[in-house]
């Protein structure tokens, strides 16, 4: 028997499928597709009120202008005026009142984009203000939530707090972060035959779109088809938001009778689509003299924005990670999702999880600075362990790689090392001050919701060998066609270039979930690999029939079918398969096992298993200026074992650097009347290429085999390595705290812009002049 | 050689010929009339052509999706290429000019080394920003004579899924390995092109650039167009008569004399670069954290002073060196000191029909030193919260002038005189610095820093020089760690 295997399996660093058509411009994203004939072309007009009863819209010169087709309002809808994937009654269009600056009052479509965009600004409103909420605080006084508080327990919490030797309290926040995928928002809807629609959409959930364009348009699911190939960039913003988008655009091309492209410019995608939640965090513990947690009560507020949209969800991901790597006996953890006359805020990768994560934070550096140990030492004494190994909500953390990850990044980063030279340097420069940090985490993997984790695919064999494959899963970048298509070869044993990929469509796999929460590899892999068993033994059976013998022994293997010393290749196979008439088509279906979740007393095990990661990071602050930089990290990365480890360090670098803007550099800013003043590149800055650590080593823990019969043993990977950034504040924190003390290194909040640390450095007061209270001595 | 010619066969054009614009794009030839509505090349791109590799992510010059490759045949017939910002260039400027995108790279079945190392690295993930990531790298391996430091070059492409790592290998590899050859038929598409297009919306000599905005004072004049481009391409607005200054090879000399370096208006803050590198290294560092690449491929320091912005970061050095500025008109020229030219916020002194003809600085006297400092919250391509320009002049070690200049502070630019006053004085303790500070200035809190921080991290700066003065430090900043 040949033992050949093939090279273009799982386990192997392929290159991204489509690779070889980004680097040359011929990977089609939904603007640069041929054009249907006349096709329109949408825009959006939005509230420029952050709170208010609109008295009246006139819309009579956007009407007139040149080019312009037709113009709706929440009127004109002849579904329901509702996209409220979650929740009823999120309205489209506004009817009436606005609620956020930025929401959509009408839509236009037009002949060109320039003429819709044009015709927009004669647009006339006129507003009666309502009293706007603007801030978690503000909604936080009032009461005023999109859904209803969440509460986690266990262990009496408020008792070990009373009774511990040491008790404190403290605040700490971070703000939110546009997802700034490059390709802005998207769709193009096409009307078909007997009321039918087809949607291109730049959507995370084909499915959500199918379901909320069929509700505007009062069509059943079955007449509205939605389809995407790949998308530019994703990271959660067109998870729920994308069917505003194609819900608008199918809307148009309803109203209109031809197609409709409805593409937003930049600033509409930034004041449209929802962000990353925002946080503030209060909490009490109660710890002993080693540092160790007795009890902690903690809440978590963040802010939701408008409407609820996700906001459930992602309070709920981040009360189940507040946990983080540590181990609570005594805590409640209270969450609000506050209702604010901002924008939805909605998925971004993490979900919720890095503001929980974020929070705990706060609480080991206060306990460090109050018992005057190294927050590394109250991190260490805290972490999950053998006996202390349930989380919050009751889960069994399994299998812990925590320990493992620290101690090997103690060589790889050698930190020992460098501590020594960080404190030599520190002593030395009058203005410019270093920290390293080494931290932990543990993502949980899995939709919370447990009816989410399914998944299905299809699969065709044609009778040359080639296949066609398809899933429920989207592409945004992450990698995911290829790595479905890796575990297609590996288990037909042929080599990938036979597999071809095709885009998501909801008439191709129903009913899907977004492809969100890390887990489309995890689910839609099993999902393949299920449709790809079931021909294979179909297949078997007939290469059994043919070379007699038992279809169990059947083997494939590099590219052939062997039963004993007998052989046949691949594609012989598919054809006498048809020839005996045998379908060579199948569909898979995959749901995830063993979990569960009581919502109600927010208790269950709710992840499939865990996903670790470590790093070390080593940052500079300037306490002159408050300039920062991230100068070295060293991360190791829990991926089990890996299905593509180039793509999945990809994912790891790609999410640590996406996770160093939240914490250091992108900041959203809204003025006193609502309005966002960062809602375009010029104003809203990602890191560039210069932010990026210049040491900056990623390794994948070897030999860490999944220990849940996962796709091939290996791990989600898509939102872990971003929770990894919270490092990055976590050093600059240090740094303040090696110039300035920590009382005054503990008022810093996220994000660390130089303004922040700055203000840090002088004891976290506006106006407090920090360049009179410290560099003074310390420099002349 | 067709630019060479120009100003000579510029009198033997017809009428019909005068208002049609020739470039090459991928190595054929486009028509477009000069008189018809202004069109981005971005646009074109993907309207009218419908090559749609160059994408749009802002439409303002930030995220760097749009960038292409320009060449331009420099005297020995070979093409020297630039990455621009599509996005912000108007077709009308391509005029004798070769355009390149993405997917003239590739020659099937193989691709370009540029490409094959990006995909090599695995550094596209998403693919979005890809194409422009490639003409950057493009044009970088082109020009391996004057290549800008790596990070230089890669700052005005947003990447927002990779996290730039293998981006920055496949670019270590790039500057490894020889420049491609390029397809012959590119230099030969550029040669063929008609003679350039000279109207009274592109002049080609000064004095009628005089007549022509003395004819039409309404109109803007066209330089790099960073900033108009941002107005067209976003908003879609209507500029209005625009002037372009695209032959007028005399607003864009840098020349040095025995006593000052001279720039005109229009030269492009890539042209002027390697002058300031030598002559005022702490001005070059402050011209290269401008824009991006592409922007300062196309934007001159004439047309950042001409906005007038508060913030525009080359105002705080003309003023803290006591440049001068030419102006010009029909009626004459005049010479004003830079820290002058500022009349209130975006408002300058020009009258109508005038504008900024050349600059002049005069160069350091061995006693003098000149220092800046930008503060934002990203290094690269983000306008300053506060910038700060430092004229030092010393008599033995003892610090006697001081020319002090801010932006971010004050509706202008302006210079500091208070703070001029407490350097020179000695009043170095920080109480005296910030009730320096208090006096030349009341900062205003916006979504760049809040009051506050204005006025601290300008205490900071002050602190930053004075260490940095008296003390010899291996690492300024953080920067150089």
């Amino acid at each position: 028997m040949n033992a050949r295997v093939i090279a273009s399996g799982v386990h192997q660093s392929a290159i991204h499928d489509s690779a070889a058509r980004h680097v040359q411009g011929s990977a089609l994203y939904i603007d640069d597709m041929k054009e249907p004939e006349g096709l329109l072309h949408g825009w959006v007009i939005l509230s420029d009120r952050a709170h208010a009863r609109i008295l009246m819209l006139d819309l009579s010169s956007v009407e007139a202008a040149e080019g312009v087709v037709c113009v709706m309002t929440a009127r004109d809808i002849p579904g329901l005026n509702d996209a409220g994937p979650i929740m009823k009654g999120e309205v489209l269009l506004a009817d009436q009142i606005v609620e956020h600056e930025g929401q959509a009052i009408a839509i236009i479509a037009a002949r060109s984009f320039a003429q819709a965009r044009d015709a927009a600004k004669l647009v006339r409103v006129t507003y009666e203000d309502l009293p706007a909420y603007l801030t978690i605080e503000a909604a936080l006084q009032a009461e005023r939530f999109v859904v209803a508080p969440l509460h986690m327990q266990r262990g009496d919490a408020a008792r070990a707090i009373a009774e511990a030797p040491h008790c404190l309290s403290g605040e700490t926040s971070a703000g939110g972060q546009d997802h700034f995928y490059l390709e802005t928002q998207i769709a193009v809807a096409t009307p078909q035959e007997n009321g039918e629609m087809h949607i291109f959409s730049s959507t995370q959930h084909p499915t959500e779109v199918q379901h909320i364009a069929a509700r505007l348009l009062a069509r059943p699911y079955a007449a509205i088809t939605v389809e995407v190939r790949r998308m530019g960039g994703a990271f959660g913003g067109k998870e729920s938001h994308a069917s505003l988008i194609a819900g608008m655009a199918a809307l148009l091309a309803a109203r209109c009778g031809e197609p409709v492209k409805l593409r937003l410019s930049r600033d509409v995608d930034m004041l449209l689509t929802g962000k990353r939640h925002d946080t503030l965090a209060r909490f009490s513990v109660g710890f002993d003299d080693a540092g160790r947690i007795l009890g902690l009560d903690m809440m978590i507020a963040l802010r939701a924005g408008h409407v609820a949209d996700l906001s459930g969800p992602v309070l709920t991901r981040a009360l189940c990670h507040v946990d983080n790597v540590y181990w609570l006996p005594n805590v409640k953890v209270s969450g609000y999702a506050c209702k604010t006359n901002t924008v939805s805020n909605t998925a971004f990768r993490g979900f919720g999880g890095p503001q929980g994560m974020f929070a705990i934070e706060a609480v080991i550096v206060r306990i460090a600075e109050r018992l005057g140990l190294s927050s590394e030492a109250v991190r260490q004494i805290n972490h999950y362990g053998p006996g202390q190994d349930t989380t919050p909500y009751g889960q069994s953390i399994g299998e812990n790689n925590t320990p493992r990850l620290l101690e090997e990044l103690k060589t790889a980063a050698d930190i020992a090392r460098r501590r020594g030279e960080i404190a030599q340097f520190n002593a030395s420069h009058p203005y410019i001050k270093k920290a390293l940090v080494t931290y932990a985490v543990k993502f949980g993997i899995s939709f919370n919701l447990p009816s989410l984790n399914q998944a299905g695919a299809l699969l065709h064999v044609y009778t040359d060998g080639s296949v066609h494959l398809n899933h429920g899963g989207t592409e945004m970048g992450q990698g995911l066609y290829v790595k479905v298509a890796q575990i297609v070869a590996s288990c037909f044993q042929i080599e990938r270039e036979h597999v071809h990929i095709s885009s998501t469509r909801t008439d191709k796999i129903p009913n899907t979930s977004a492809t969100a929460a890390s887990s489309g590899s995890d689910i839609n892999g099993m999902a393949a690999k299920a449709a790809a068993d079931i021909i294979k033994s179909r297949m078997a059976a007939i290469a059994a029939a043919k070379f007699g013998g038992a279809a169990d022994d059947v083997v494939f293997s590099g590219g052939y079918v062997y039963l004993g010393n007998r052989s046949i290749s691949f594609p012989d196979l598919a054809q006498l398969c048809w020839a005996e008439r045998v379908s060579l088509s199948a569909t898979g279906y995959y749901r995830t096992p063993d979990i569960h979740f009581d919502q109600a007393s927010m208790t269950g095990s709710p992840f499939y298993y865990f996903s670790y990661g470590a790093c070390a990071t080593e940052a500079a602050i300037d306490i002159l200026t408050g300039e920062n930089r991230i100068l070295r990290v060293d991360i190791i990365h829990d991926t089990g074992a890996s299905l593509n480890p180039a793509v999945d360090i990809g994912q790891i670098e790609g999410g640590f650097v996406q996770g160093q803007g939240w914490m250091t550099m992108e900041e959203l800013v809204w003025d006193q009347a609502g309005r966002l003043r960062t809602h375009a590149p010029s104003t809203y800055k990602i890191p560039t290429s210069r932010d990026v650590p210049p040491i900056f080593n990623t390794h994948l823990l070897a030999d860490a085999p999944n220990a849940k019969p996962t796709i091939f043993r290996s791990k989600a990977i898509g939102e872990p390595p971003f929770t990894l950034a919270i490092s990055c504040f976590l050093a600059i924190q240090e740094a303040v705290a090696a110039a300035a003390g920590w009382p005054a290194a503990l008022t810093l909040c996220a994000p660390a812009t130089p303004e922040a640390i700055l203000r840090a450095l002088g004891g976290g007061k506006e106006g407090s002049a920090f360049c009179e209270q410290k560099a003074a001595k310390k420099l002349f | 050689m067709r630019a060479l010619n120009m100003h000579i066969r510029a009198v033997l054009l017809t009428e019909s010929d005068m208002n049609e614009i020739h470039f090459s794009l991928n190595g054929a030839m486009r028509q477009v009339s000069s008189l018809g509505p202004v069109v981005t090349l971005l646009d074109h791109l993907r309207l009218a052509e419908r090559l749609t590799a160059t994408k749009e992510g802002c439409a303002e010059g930030d995220c760097g999706a749009c960038t292409v490759a320009i060449g331009q045949l420099d005297e020995d017939g070979q093409i020297a290429f630039r990455a621009v910002n599509s996005c912000l260039m108007l077709t009308h400027e391509l005029d004798g000019k070769l355009v390149v995108t993405t997917e003239a790279l590739a020659k099937a079945p193989s691709l370009h080394q540029v490409q094959e190392l990006m995909v090599e690295r695995h550094a596209s993930q998403c693919g979005f920003c890809t194409p422009g990531f490639v003409m950057s790298l493009f044009a970088y391996e082109q020009s391996p004579a004057t290549r800008p430091a790596l990070h230089e070059m890669l700052a005005g492409n947003l990447c927002r899924c990779t996290g730039y790592r293998p981006i920055i290998d496949a670019a270590h590899d790039i500057a490894a390995r020889p420049q491609s050859l390029l397809p012959a038929h590119w230099a030969a598409s550029v040669a063929a092109l008609p003679d350039a297009c000279i109207n009274a919306a592109a002049p080609a000599d000064l004095d009628e650039l005089d007549r022509a905005l003395h004819n039409t004072p309404s109109a803007k004049l066209l330089a790099g167009g960073t900033d108009l481009g941002v107005a067209i391409a976003k908003y879609g607005a209507d500029p209005g008569p625009l002037i372009s200054l695209r032959n007028l090879a005399a607003l864009r000399e840098v020349k040095l004399s025995e006593d000052a370096l001279m720039i005109g208006a229009a030269a492009s803050y890539s042209t002027l670069l390697p002058f300031l590198e030598r002559l005022f290294p702490a001005f070059a560092a402050m011209v290269r954290r401008i824009g991006s690449l592409q922007i300062r491929n196309v934007a001159s320091m004439g047309g950042n002073l001409c906005n007038a912005s508060p913030i525009g970061d080359s105002a705080p050095c003309l003023i803290a060196l006591d440049a001068i500025l030419t102006l010009r008109s029909i009626h004459g020229v005049r010479e004003v000191q830079a820290g002058d030219f500022f009349a209130g916020y975006r408002k300058t002194i020009l009258r109508e029909g005038e504008y900024l003809w050349r600059i002049r600085i005069p160069l350091l006297a061995p006693a003098q030193s000149f220092h800046t400092y930008k503060l934002a919250k990203r290094y690269e391509q983000d306008i300053s919260t506060v910038s700060a320009a430092f004229r030092l002049t010393r008599d033995n070690d003892r610090l006697i002038d001081v020319r002090a200049a801010f932006g971010g502070m004050a509706a202008t630019p302006v210079r500091a005189r208070a703070i001029e006053a407490a350097l020179v004085g000695g009043r170095h303790e920080p109480a005296a610095l910030l009730s320096a500070i208090d006096e030349d200035f009341t900062p205003l809190s916006d979504f760049r820093g809040s009051a506050d921080y204005r006025r601290q991290a300008s205490c900071g700066i002050l602190q930053k020089l004075l260490a940095q003065q008296e003390q010899s430090l291996s690492v300024e900043d953080v920067w150089q760690l």
